[in-house]
């Protein structure tokens, strides 16, 4: 008898004090026939309503809220697809001419838009004015024109209701009855203050009447309204709820067209394709498995009618190959063979076949997923060629939602209540990584004492958590269809100028079906590339990613021995300390090492059975044949996030579609609690089949693991032959490794400094940035003993620009420098550019060290020509020479690196440090043993796994040792801990595996040692 | 010529006053530590420092924002009590004094005995300042950054250079950053090595102004004495009137003869460089509840002198009553007179200008007859709670300020309160007779964070004919009539 048609959620940023879920499940709830969620300018919530309202089983009307221009408050509702496509489109018009969360719309911009679209006007209080609006929405909307009335009980009632039946009865515009709802229910008011105090950037107290003056912009009940609205007002909303039969499932994803050639059908075309590429991958024939496979995949892509999207995906790959752009897909489809047919990924169905599960699948009802990896400084030239080909009204990237966490939440809400900012900022900090949000309120006691707007900052904060805040751009996924996009979706401005995102994000993408593409930057497919053409200059054989010869048992020994700095995904801390531990042979080996060390196998304890399995000290068993079949290639434990789920559907009886619902689960948790909900029945379907409660136990808790961080197979298996690479360039042409990753900065785990350092150790001649031999980038020149060596380049020159460098490389070509002068005259070098390169110590040609340089150039800056000649004496003047000290501060300042001796080097003379062992003492020592090391503080982590415990990375002359702080010791030493640069530590040596810790006792810090480097008159050494 | 130069060293804290004494404490511009105290710094707290770092450091830490203008205030304030010892005092913002001595050492007795003023000054005034003495004024300045003694090189009585080379070696060994000038500049210098301002004043001036500019090379010749450097003295305000504010309230009337010393110190130095005495002290004791508290001290005749200004504060100290603590105090004195010349006082009666404009008359009329509660002016507040929503102002308030509209709902111009409870009898209301609901309700939930309100609204008619407003509280249930329609 009611349908509730102008309501907004939490979509309307700062205004909707409810998400949509809730609103239709409260409308649901209350028995109403039907509910619109009409956000302002925005459909960004519809699709997370639409998904509420099919549960509930409440029919969805999709519209939108606008405040025009002229000061009309309109909301516009879609009867059908059509109608959708006017909504659609009109809110792009508004979003994209204004700035990043704003719109712009008047009446004179409806007119394109308005022909299908329902109306529902909300007039003002000025009879005179609304008059004129009447006539002009009436004539726009005929008899698809609403007048709305609202009884909320601010007392204007009698008087206004008299005055819009005026209105009503003058226009002949039929009135109706709805709710301006603000929230689902009146205990919202709250935090819907909280709200509008955060928008106008206040606190609740001084918002006075800028405050709702009542909770009447809820859902509330049927009988209520019937007492407030007159029968006729109440009816009308069902029949305009009986003309919106538009529902979202209609939306049809269509692909773009021009993927196929005229003439030609897509099934045949990416047939054809195929077919092309498989001669090229197997020149002497495509053997028999792999044409059965390949067959079998086409079939399954022609029954879901994916054609499309493997073209498409094709054809960006197609540009990038065309532009010698390196690029990798990855994701449940990319390592099909029809994908390495296309060249999507360099994964060999041969090499991996039959490890996989099959990639698409029609029970599982997923959407194809790949992901294409692209070189990270060029992955704009394959956007831009996205746009070009598909035009900004085709193609726009995936919104991604940003949301309260906690501290945001906390920060918010306790300036709205008017607790002091700096209060506030103090809270924030010892939030950080809080998670037990039940002991929220004693937490804020502590910390603020006892006020008494603790109990709402608490739970107000825990409301506020989730809620949207603005909207940005995903990291790369695409949406490309057949027509204008605007008419699938509204379209808005990223904060990025030129660049457009559509209203929905990734989940609501998959939710409704459609199709994405992400296009992704990666770094290392940047230093492969850069690493391969320097081969090329080299006259090496290999200058492909497919002339790697496969399974190099060189590379698999170093890669066991932990020597990975560099290399793609195994360089961290940890993956480091793991691989002597599971010492990869073979290329699988490296899918499991990628994904062993993730939250999942951690959070599940999977990682030490695993291990123990394969070491051979503990068996491997199979509770039976079909978990057999599952975790057979693991060893019995579940290592990916596919064999999780998979053990879901094989050991507790899940059905496809509920495994489906276990997967989106496991991406969304932490957003909400769906998770939870799959626990009790993977538990009790698993003990019902005879599994242990334990395991059951420990599987959950890997998919909590997974969750957010989700780490399938399917990508594993594409980033494990990017590790093989980056470890096999690395092991046989370290030179131009480094330098390719040196020249890829920034990306990785490591700094230029640790790099350098690291090649050093691997015996690479390392050469100062000079003027007289370097270009931008860094290169390889012949070195002394035949293997080349690594030259510095002046991109590694702090504050240089690279226009000047080029301009200084090419007038070093014409002829070499003389002096400054003649550098700074023909390269067109300022003062500021000279400066850098003195401090870079790239002027050594002219200057006997830095100091003189410095003073050399900064005379020519004010030497005017005419008094060239006049050149006096004091220029003769000698500076003091830096010392060695001085020298490598000011190396770091200038480069950020230093080839001189490392710092430690030089203060290892002085007393604190003389009994301090070097890190490459370390694997000398004996297990358990006391010592003290000292270092350079290079790293501090505190991983989210690992409980409380601080990873300290100190860098001495020798190398990097690893620390580890616990607790106590974190409390104890927290000043050193937290400000130290360079610390000296007491603590216990603890070997396994050849890799070696130090567990801390006791941090002490000498950073101000480093300081006395830059005096004269001591130098340690 | 010799100078003094004294460079305060705790400004920033000084503006502070204790908030916790015994929790640390920092001085903070914006996210940054500008300036921490002992506590802090035994913390590992340092100047530069953000102040997240510092707080991990330290959580109980205590962040004061930074207030330049209290610190110019200190700092000036500072200068008035140095013309005890020089009228020749020269700010030099943001820290720094610069005092011209030569013509003060004989009437103290020397420098040494000179000295031990400036150091009981600072002592009175609670100011920690590094001293630095020199020929020159920039000498001084630069010397003040270094920790050395004066009497090291200058004549304990005359105040010559007598051992020059130790003044010399005192000066070069000062870092570079010591010297007056932009950051910029000290950074370019440093850049070619140069570490101390020996090795500056060593090279020649042509070489270092072809590189660091003319200016820089003038500034090395006023160090040196090289070049003329007048400074100009602080001009005197034609009146003296200071306050200070207490970290921590002070309760007892004695205890507060401590901050009044401090300010006849300063009233004194200042009357002294203007040559003046005063003829009245006017006293204003800020108390932390209540109204200020005036004490007019009237002098039998103008006098300058610390004790006898200071014995008077004390007699009329001890008359006072105090209500609650004293939290901040102040000195003016407007009526100077030159020493040693008597004059009478001054009579000056002010008589107020009747108010032409009739209503304020009839105001004050009706205020005279009536009492002040009988009159007040209505001023609407943007609030939504009836008994907010409006103040009663006296008559002749200002009305200045945004005009907020009332709100569209129908209001009554009598509000009643607090509100009047209504008996229910047989589900019918009564107040004083019968009431009828006419219209309504209107709901106001409000002040959920402090007291939550949430009423409903009705308009009714009195048994009497009078038209009501009443309201039904939501939460129990109960009536109560909150105005009356004229």
């Amino acid at each position: 008898m009611y349908a509730e048609l102008h309501c907004i959620s939490n979509f309307t940023f700062l205004r909707g004090a409810s998400h949509p879920e809730e609103l239709v499940q409260r409308a649901a709830e209350l028995g109403y026939a039907a509910i619109a969620i009409t956000d302002e300018c925005s459909l960004t919530g519809v699709v997370r309503a639409h998904g509420a309202a099919r549960e509930h089983g409440i029919p969805l009307i999709v519209g939108s809220e606008f405040r025009l221009r002229e000061g009309v408050h309109l909301v516009l509702l879609a009867p059908d697809r059509a109608a959708y496509g006017d909504l659609a489109s009109l809110i792009s018009r508004g979003r994209r001419r204004s700035p990043k969360g704003t719109y712009d719309l008047g009446l004179d911009d409806l007119e394109p838009y308005s022909g299908r679209c329902l109306a529902l006007w909300r007039p003002t209080d000025d009879s005179t004015a609304d008059l004129t609006v009447g006539r002009a929405l009436l004539a726009l909307f005929a008899d698809r024109l609403w007048l709305g009335v609202t009884h909320c009980l601010d007392g204007t009632e009698p008087i206004s209701r008299a005055a819009h039946c005026d209105i009503a009865a003058r226009l002949g515009i039929p009135l109706m009855a709805c709710g301006e709802v603000h929230m689902h229910v009146a205990q919202r008011k709250p935090l819907q203050d909280v709200l509008t105090a955060i928008r106008l950037n206040t606190q609740v107290e001084s918002l006075g009447r800028r405050l709702a003056a009542n909770a009447e912009h809820h859902l509330r009940p049927l009988a209520r309204l019937r007492e407030l609205y007159p029968p006729a007002l109440l009816a009308a909303t069902l029949a305009i709820a009986a003309r919106c039969r538009f529902s979202l499932a209609e939306l049809r994803y269509e692909y773009p067209g021009e993927v196929v050639p005229p003439g030609i059908g897509p099934a045949a075309h990416l047939a054809a394709l195929v077919a092309e590429g498989a001669t090229q991958r197997w020149p002497d024939g495509v053997p028999a498995a792999v044409a059965a496979m390949l067959e079998r995949e086409l079939a399954i892509i022609h029954e879901l009618g994916y054609e499309h999207y493997f073209l498409t995906v094709h054809d960006i790959v197609a540009f990038a190959r065309g532009r010698a752009i390196l690029c990798q897909g990855r994701g449940s489809a990319a390592n099909s063979a029809v994908c390495y047919c296309l060249f999507i990924t360099e994964v060999s169905p041969t090499r991996v076949n039959l490890l996989f599960e099959r990639f698409i699948s029609k029970e599982r009802n997923e959407p194809p997923d790949i992901d294409v990896d692209f070189e990270h400084e060029r992955r704009e030239e394959v956007i831009q060629y996205i746009y070009r080909k598909y035009g900004r009204e085709r193609a726009a990237l995936v919104a991604s939602l940003t949301t309260y966490r906690l501290r945001s939440a906390v920060r918010d809400v306790g300036k709205a209540l008017g607790l002091e900012p700096l209060l506030m900022d103090r809270l924030a900090q010892s939030l950080t990584g809080w998670d037990r949000h039940a002991d929220l309120e004693p937490h804020l006691r502590a910390q603020l004492g006892d006020d008494p707007r603790i109990p709402w900052l608490a739970r107000l904060a825990s409301e506020i958590r989730g809620f949207p805040r603005h909207l940005s751009q995903h990291v790369g996924g695409f949406v490309i269809s057949r027509g204008p996009i605007t008419q699938l979706v509204p379209v808005e401005n990223a904060a990025m100028p030129e660049r457009t995102i559509i209203q929905w994000d990734k989940d609501d993408i998959e939710a409704l079906g459609l199709l994405k593409i992400d296009v992704l930057a990666l770094g290392m497919l940047s230093a492969i590339r850069k690493c391969l053409d320097s081969l090329r200059d080299l006259g090496s054989a290999v200058t492909r990613l497919q002339d790697i010869p496969e399974d190099d048992p060189a590379t698999y020994d170093m890669l066991c021995r932990g020597d990975s700095v560099g290399v793609f995904q195994v360089e961290s801390r940890a993956q480091m300390s793991m691989l002597p531990r599971l010492r990869p042979r073979c290329y699988y080996d490296l899918v499991i090492q990628v994904a062993i060390v993730r939250p999942g196998p951690i959070q599940g304890d999977m990682v030490h059975p695993y291990l123990r399995r394969r070491e051979g000290s503990e068996p491997v068993t199979y509770p039976d044949a079909a978990i057999q079949a599952v975790l057979e290639r693991t060893l019995g434990v579940p290592i990916f996030q596919e064999q999780v789920i998979k053990l879901a559907m094989v050991a507790a009886g899940f059905s496809g579609g509920e495994a489906d619902q276990l997967r989106r689960a496991m991406a969304s948790w932490g957003k909400n609690g769906n998770l939870a909900a799959f626990e009790r029945k993977l538990i009790d379907g698993m003990s019902a089949r005879g599994y242990g409660t334990d395991f059951a136990q420990r599987l959950f808790e890997q998919m909590k693991g997974f969750s957010g961080y989700g780490f399938p197979e399917s990508h594993s298996a594409s980033f494990a032959l990017l590790v093989y690479v980056s470890a096999w360039l690395k092991c046989h042409h370290p030179a131009a490794f480094y330098c390719a990753l040196l020249n890829s900065q920034p990306m990785g785990f490591y700094s230029p400094s640790q790099l350098v350092q690291d090649a050093r150790r691997h015996a690479i001649e390392v050469r100062p940035v000079d003027i007289a031999h370097s270009v931008w980038d860094h290169g390889l020149e012949p070195g002394t003993n035949g293997a080349p060596a690594l030259r510095l380049g002046l991109r590694l020159v702090r504050g240089l620009h690279r226009s000047a460098a080029i301009r200084l490389v090419q007038s070093r070509g014409e002829r070499p420098f003389v002096d400054v002068e003649d550098l700074a005259h023909r390269a067109g070098l300022d003062r500021g550019q000279l400066a850098a390169l003195a401090e870079a110590d790239a002027l050594r040609a002219f200057s006997a060290h830095r100091h003189q340089a410095h003073w050399n150039l900064f005379a020519i800056e004010a030497r005017r020509p005419l008094l060239d000649a006049a050149t006096g004496t004091e220029d003769q003047i000698q500076l003091p020479a830096p010392t060695r000290g001085q020298d490598l501060l000011a190396d770091y300042r200038g480069t950020g690196l230093s080839l001189g001796p490392h710092p430690m080097a030089l203060l290892r003379g002085h007393p604190a440090f003389r009994t301090c062992a070097r890190q490459q003492e370390l694997i000398a020592l004996r297990n358990g043993r006391f010592l003290r090391i000292a270092g350079l503080v290079t790293g501090r982590q505190r991983p989210g796994t690992a409980s409380g415990v601080i990873f300290l990375t100190l860098e001495d002359e020798t190398g990097n040792t690893n620390v580890i702080v616990w607790k106590d010791v974190q409390e104890r030493c927290r000043p050193a801990l937290l400000g130290g640069r360079l610390l000296l530590v007491k603590g216990v040596l603890e070997h396994r595996h050849s890799v070696c810790h130090v567990i801390a006792g006791e941090l002490l810090d000498h950073s101000p040692l480093l300081a006395t480097l830059a005096l004269k008159s001591r130098d340690f050494h | 010529m010799l100078w003094l130069c004294l460079r305060c060293t705790d400004l920033a804290l000084a503006t502070a006053g204790a908030a916790d004494p015994k929790r640390p404490q920092v001085v903070a511009e914006g996210q940054r530590v500008y300036c921490p105290d002992q506590a802090a710094a035994d913390r590992g707290v340092a100047a530069g420092m953000v102040l997240a770092n510092a707080r991990a450091l330290c959580p109980e830490l205590v962040v004061l924002p930074r207030a330049p203008v209290r610190e110019h205030a200190i700092l000036e304030a500072l200068a008035h009590a140095c013309h005890h010892l020089t009228p020749k005092v020269t700010l030099c913002p943001p820290a720094a004094l610069l005092l011209e001595i030569s013509g003060s050492l004989k009437l103290f007795g020397g420098l040494a005995a000179l000295l031990t003023a400036v150091r009981d000054t600072l002592r009175l005034q609670q100011v920690q300042a590094a001293i630095g003495a020199a020929p020159t004024p920039a000498a001084a300045q630069l010397l003040s950054h270094g920790d050395a003694d004066p009497l090291d090189y200058l004549d304990a009585h005359s105040g010559a250079l007598t051992r020059p080379r130790a003044f010399t070696r005192r000066l070069h060994a000062l870092p570079l950053t010591a010297l007056d000038c932009a950051p910029e500049l000290v950074e370019k210098l440093a850049r070619t090595g140069l570490r101390r301002v020996g090795e500056v004043l060593q090279l020649p001036g042509s070489a270092l102004g072809r590189r660091y500019g003319r200016d820089f090379v003038h500034y090395l010749e006023r160090i040196r004495g090289q070049r003329p450097d007048p400074r100009t003295t602080m001009p005197l305000a034609s009146s003296f009137s200071r306050r200070l504010e207490f970290g921590a309230a002070i309760e007892r009337a004695e205890m507060l003869l401590f901050p009044a010393r401090r300010l006849l110190h300063e009233l004194s130095g200042y009357l002294c460089a203007r040559q003046m005495h005063c003829g009245r002290l006017n006293w204003t004791l800020y108390q932390e509840h209540g109204a200020p508290l005036t004490l007019p001290l009237r002098l039998a005749r103008p006098r300058g002198d610390l004790a006898h200004l200071l014995e008077l504060t004390r007699l009329g100290f001890a008359t006072l009553r105090l209500e609650g603590a004293v939290a901040a105090l102040a000195l003016a004195s407007d009526e100077l007179h030159p020493a040693q010349s008597t004059s009478g006082d001054l009579l000056s009666t002010l008589v107020p200008q009747p108010d032409p404009a009739g209503i304020q008359t009839l105001c004050d009329r009706l205020t005279a007859r009536l009492g002040p509660a009988a009159i007040a002016r209505l001023k609407v507040q943007n609030e939504h709670l009836p008994e907010r929503a409006s103040v009663a102002l006296p008559p002749t308030a200002s009305v200045a300020g945004a005009v907020t509209s009332p709100p569209s709902a129908p209001r009554p111009a009598w509000l009643v309160q607090p509100p009047a409870p209504i008996s229910v009898q047989g589900g019918k209301l009564y107040w004083d007779g019968p009431l009828t609901l006419l219209r309504g309700p209107e709901r106001i939930e409000s002040d959920w964070w402090r007291t939550p309100a949430r009423r409903d609204y009705y308009l009714a008619r009195h048994g009497d004919g009078r038209r009501c407003w009443l309201y039904r509280e939501r939460r129990t249930g109960a009536w109560f009539v909150h105005g009356l329609f004229g």
